[in-house]
């Protein structure tokens, strides 16, 4: 009770520490395996690969069916192709592959046909013809077989339309293979130069490395990394002087503590313990106030899930802190009060 | 009370370290609470904006989903500018609909009366002016009214012959020209003011960017129909459309006509449908700055009640030594406010640096009152309840 | 008669535990008088102090200065007496030791609600200084000072704003026995000129300064001697 009666200031900043971390390391944690979810359902094997010419002047003649064909004869794995073809879209091709996105009634794709999953956005933008829905892209009319909602992606764009791939346009371009292996593709590609060597290509996998992923999260979390740091400079600012102060209530008993032969470091140890049991105590009440937050949505655009990680990540952030900030106070207090003589550690 | 402030500003003197710690929370609560003012504010002009401008006809606007490499294609044929001059006629002068179309650019002025006009950017001794590029209809879309002079005349959108660009400029530019005057910038190019907008004049270009625009100081200046002759020149145009009508066949037609034309391959969406997502971008940024907001109050609001606390703690006997010689809690309540007065008048200061209007000042005022009162409650509680001959009784220094 | 106490008790209550600290004090302080508050320790005499110079308000009986009763007073008009009627001398001193000589002198004149009063008594805290012979400590910091002269800034605060009563408990009881003595013939120098002094003291030299001398035991008065001259 005595330490409680002691500890109130104390007590209330890390209660504002843990709330405010358990939500940022939730957040930032979160935000790191977004960065994993790859766009427009890919799977992490998927590759990007750019077909170009080595001449930029110069038109490929060979169109995107020859290279869809290649990607075939060189595995019978199913696989999914995507191509931009616009900042808004993109067509795909599927081998025995189901399109990877989550559709309204679940409609996939027919062979042979010309037809478009759109963004339900974009349902304003269709004609009916018949009694069938179409969709007009580059004066050519697309079946819409299905919608869709599209996931918010990070850093990436939000596509509106995914339609049929054109075998008859011209092979250059950007791609996104998934089901294949970095070998077949790589063997369809140099076979595919084989047949025109003014074409040049280049296979890179789409999974992101881990500083890749971190350089993500710092863009995407900005403003959450920006306030633990705020968090920090702020625990700097107020905290040392409030624990110089909790150390000073307690002089009585250093006092006593230090008659009875305890050293600098025995009190320290000491003052530590207690400083941690309050910190440990403050947290627990700060992860439920962040909680809390969560559950009544408080930052639902902020942070949208209380990570077990989070809470782990906060706890060794708020005891490091809290350890720092009591080392440091104990070291001003001894140089400005000397309550502990100098030599005695 | 004079007595009483002048004894809080030795206390905050003989704390000073601490004082400008406070100090610098202050600064960036009033400073965090000024910029979520100034969203909330610009979030319900922004409502206020679109509702004004669909009340009586739905506006589209185009989506382009021409990929990079057909629109490098269309930019190198030569025989597509009339093309596009087809194109161009169809949507800015069809009888069927109405469309406008603002792209905003900025240019440099020298002219050193400038440098003082709030809003416009000093650059290497020169002037940055934004400027909005406009065609017919956009004074009248965005109800922007002249104080002075006269508005755009058809003839300002063809007019081949005159040397110099007819201009409308923002009120505030109105402290630097007039009515009549002709400018140079950094090109050697004329311009006329022709008219001065009235104060307050806004936009929005909501398929580009989810900020309101302040026209105060900024210039309206038309697009030159007789200028339009390459492919880029109705590029810079045509896909950023608004086109208002209220029966959204229109938009069939322009997207059917652009593919006729094997332009650009269009699709439309509608400014109602648009704002729900720019209000929802605008209300996550509003969020992200009130959960930084709520950890610097929550911050700062503790460490005043702490200081506050500490000071009372440290002085009691002080404080004792004062009831003694006929001080009433009122006074040292006083004592107490009075710390806070200072941190919160500079901290107010802060305002001056950023952007503001009437309205955000007003509530970040009343923010600081209560934010202040807030951190005066405990320590308000607990002079209150100090017994005055303990203290001198116990010697409690 | 300046103050009268009829049947005052005060009590003391913590959690638990409670305390009589005074059981039934009747008592008449004419004005002109100088008396000694005499006991052991623990036998009322700073609580009964405390509750005339309305630092403490009494748990039963009436308290009347001037023929008012002070149970009707609100803190404010207490607070007024504080300024105005009486003058406190303590055994620490109480002053604030980071404010001057000057500044801890003239302290109760901040609380003075008459502008041309409070003028005319800062004009005269020189003159009041030089009477207690700390004049040429006027600017320096109390905390500076001996327990004597510190003493004496003390008398020159009570004094400032020209007090019927003054209080003093235990005004020696952190001072050398030449400073005691120095500081009695102050408060007796005062007496002679007419103030009323009430002193509590458990020092029998302090005692026999003063005329009229009332002895506590257990918050009962056991004995009250006027010495006659």
């Amino acid at each position: 009770m005595g330490l409680l009666n002691k500890s109130y200031y104390i007590i209330a900043y890390y209660i504002v520490v843990a709330t405010f971390t358990c939500l940022a390391f939730s957040s930032l944690i979160d935000s790191y395996e977004q960065t994993a979810v790859l766009p427009d359902g890919l799977s992490p094997g998927s590759m990007r690969v750019t077909v170009s010419m080595s001449e930029e002047d110069k038109e490929s003649s060979m169109k995107t069916g020859r290279l869809i064909k290649k990607l075939t004869t060189q595995s019978n794995d199913p696989f999914l192709l995507y191509k931009d073809i616009s900042s808004y879209g993109k067509a795909f091709f599927l081998q025995d592959h189901s399109l990877p996105l989550s559709t309204a009634n679940g409609h996939q794709p027919k062979q042979g046909h010309s037809v478009v999953v759109l963004d339900h956005e974009m349902a304003h933008n269709i004609r009916k013809k018949d009694g069938e829905k179409y969709f007009r892209f580059n004066n050519r009319d697309y079946e819409v077989i299905d919608f869709f909602t599209p996931k918010d992606v990070g850093m990436e764009l939000a596509r509106k339309f995914f339609i049929t791939l054109d075998p008859t346009t011209n092979v250059t371009g950007m791609y996104e293979v998934d089901g294949l292996s970095m070998d077949s593709v790589d063997h369809a590609l140099k076979s595919l130069q084989k047949e025109e060597p003014s074409l040049k290509f280049e296979v890179t996998p789409l999974r992101l490395t881990v500083s890749e992923r971190l350089e993500h999260v710092i863009q995407d979390q900005l403003v959450v990394v920006a306030s633990l740091l705020v968090t920090i400079v702020f625990i700097m600012m107020s905290t040392i002087g409030t624990t110089t102060a909790w150390i000073d209530a307690r002089r009585d008993e250093i006092y006593a503590r230090y008659l009875v032969g305890a050293r600098f470091r025995d009190v320290r140890r000491w003052l530590l313990k207690e400083y941690l049991f309050v910190v440990f105590g403050s947290f627990a009440v700060g992860a439920m106030c962040a909680f809390l937050l969560l559950a009544v949505g408080a930052f639902d655009k902020v942070v949208t899930s209380f990570d077990g990680r989070g809470l782990v990540t906060a706890l060794a952030f708020c005891l490091l802190i809290g350890t720092s900030t009591l080392v440091v106070a104990t070291w001003i207090d001894q140089r400005k009060k000397g309550i502990i003589r100098k030599g005695s550690s | 009370m004079g007595n009483q402030f002048l004894l809080a500003l030795k206390d905050l003197w003989r704390q000073k370290g601490q004082t400008f710690i406070l100090l610098v929370q202050i600064m960036l609560v009033i400073g965090l609470i000024q910029f979520a003012a100034l969203s909330f504010i610009d979030l319900h002009k922004m409502k206020e904006e679109v509702k004004k401008l669909t009340s009586d006809k739905e506006i589209y606007g185009l989506m382009d989903l021409t990929s990079e490499k057909d629109i490098d294609t269309l930019m190198n044929d030569d025989k597509k500018a009339p093309v596009m001059r087809s194109l161009y006629e169809f949507i800015f002068h069809n009888k069927n609909f109405s469309a406008f179309r603002m792209s905003s650019n900025s240019l440099s002025v020298k002219d050193p009366a400038l440098l003082k006009v709030k809003g416009v950017t000093p650059i290497r001794g020169q002037s940055e002016i934004e400027y909005v590029m406009t065609t017919e209809k956009f004074l009248d879309y965005f109800r922007i009214d002249i104080a002075k002079g006269r508005r755009f005349v058809a003839e300002d959108y063809v007019n081949k012959k005159t040397k110099s660009t007819p201009v409308l400029i923002g009120s505030r530019l109105a402290q630097v020209w007039d009515v009549g005057d002709i400018f140079t910038d950094a090109y050697g190019d004329q311009y006329k003011v022709i008219g001065i907008l009235k104060e307050g004049a806004t936009y929005i270009d909501i398929m580009a960017s989810r900020e309101i625009q302040q026209l105060d100081s900024m210039m309206i200046s038309p697009v030159n129909d007789s200028k339009l002759q390459y492919f880029s020149d109705y590029d810079d145009i045509i896909p950023g459309s608004y086109i208002v009508s209220n029966d959204e066949a229109v938009m069939k037609q322009i997207v059917d006509y652009a593919a006729k034309l094997k332009t650009y391959a269009f699709a439309y969406k509608s400014m109602s449908q648009q704002v729900k997502h720019v209000i929802a971008d605008k209300q996550e940024w509003i969020q992200i700055q009130l959960f930084l907001l709520s950890l610097v109050m929550s911050f700062t609001l503790i460490s005043l009640i702490v200081s506050l606390l500490q000071f009372v703690a440290k002085n009691r006997y002080e404080f004792g030594i004062h009831y003694l010689t006929g001080a009433t809690d009122k006074y040292i309540i006083m004592r107490i406010t009075f710390q806070l007065l200072p941190l919160f008048i500079i901290g107010n200061l802060v305002n001056f640096f950023i952007d503001v209007t009437v309205m955000s000042v007003c509530v970040t005022f009343l923010a600081s009152i209560v934010l202040g009162m807030l951190a005066v409650i405990i320590p308000v509680m607990k002079i209150r309840r100090m017994g005055l001959s303990s203290i001198l009784r116990w010697k409690i220094k | 008669m300046i103050i009268k106490l009829k049947d005052v008790t005060k009590k003391f209550t913590t959690n638990d535990l409670s305390f009589q600290a005074l059981a039934g004090i009747t008592l008449s302080v004419n004005e002109g008088e100088f008396i000694a508050i005499t006991g052991t320790s623990g036998s009322g005499k700073t609580t009964l102090l405390n509750i005339i110079g309305c630092l403490d308000g009494q748990t039963s009986g009436e308290y009347l200065i001037m023929g008012e009763s002070v149970g009707k007073f609100d803190e404010a008009r207490k607070a007024s007496l504080r300024n105005e009627v009486f003058g406190f001398v303590l055994q620490d001193f109480a002053l604030v030791e980071h404010y001057t000589v000057r500044q801890n002198v003239t302290l109760p004149l901040m609380y003075v609600k008459d502008k041309k009063k409070k003028k005319g008594r800062e004009n005269g805290a020189k003159d009041l200084l030089a009477k207690l012979g700390i004049e040429h400590k006027e600017k320096e910091r109390t905390a500076l000072l001996s327990g004597g002269q510190k003493q004496r800034v003390a008398i020159g605060r009570a004094l400032i704003n020209e007090p019927k009563l003054i209080l003093a408990d235990e005004p020696t009881g952190a001072l050398d026995q030449k400073t005691s003595k120095d500081i009695m013939e102050v408060l007796k120098k005062l007496n002679e000129e007419g103030k009323t002094v009430i002193v509590v003291t458990h020092d029998p030299f302090v005692a026999n300064c003063c005329k009229r001398v009332i002895q506590l035991e257990d918050g009962k008065i056991v004995s009250d001697t006027t010495r006659t001259a």
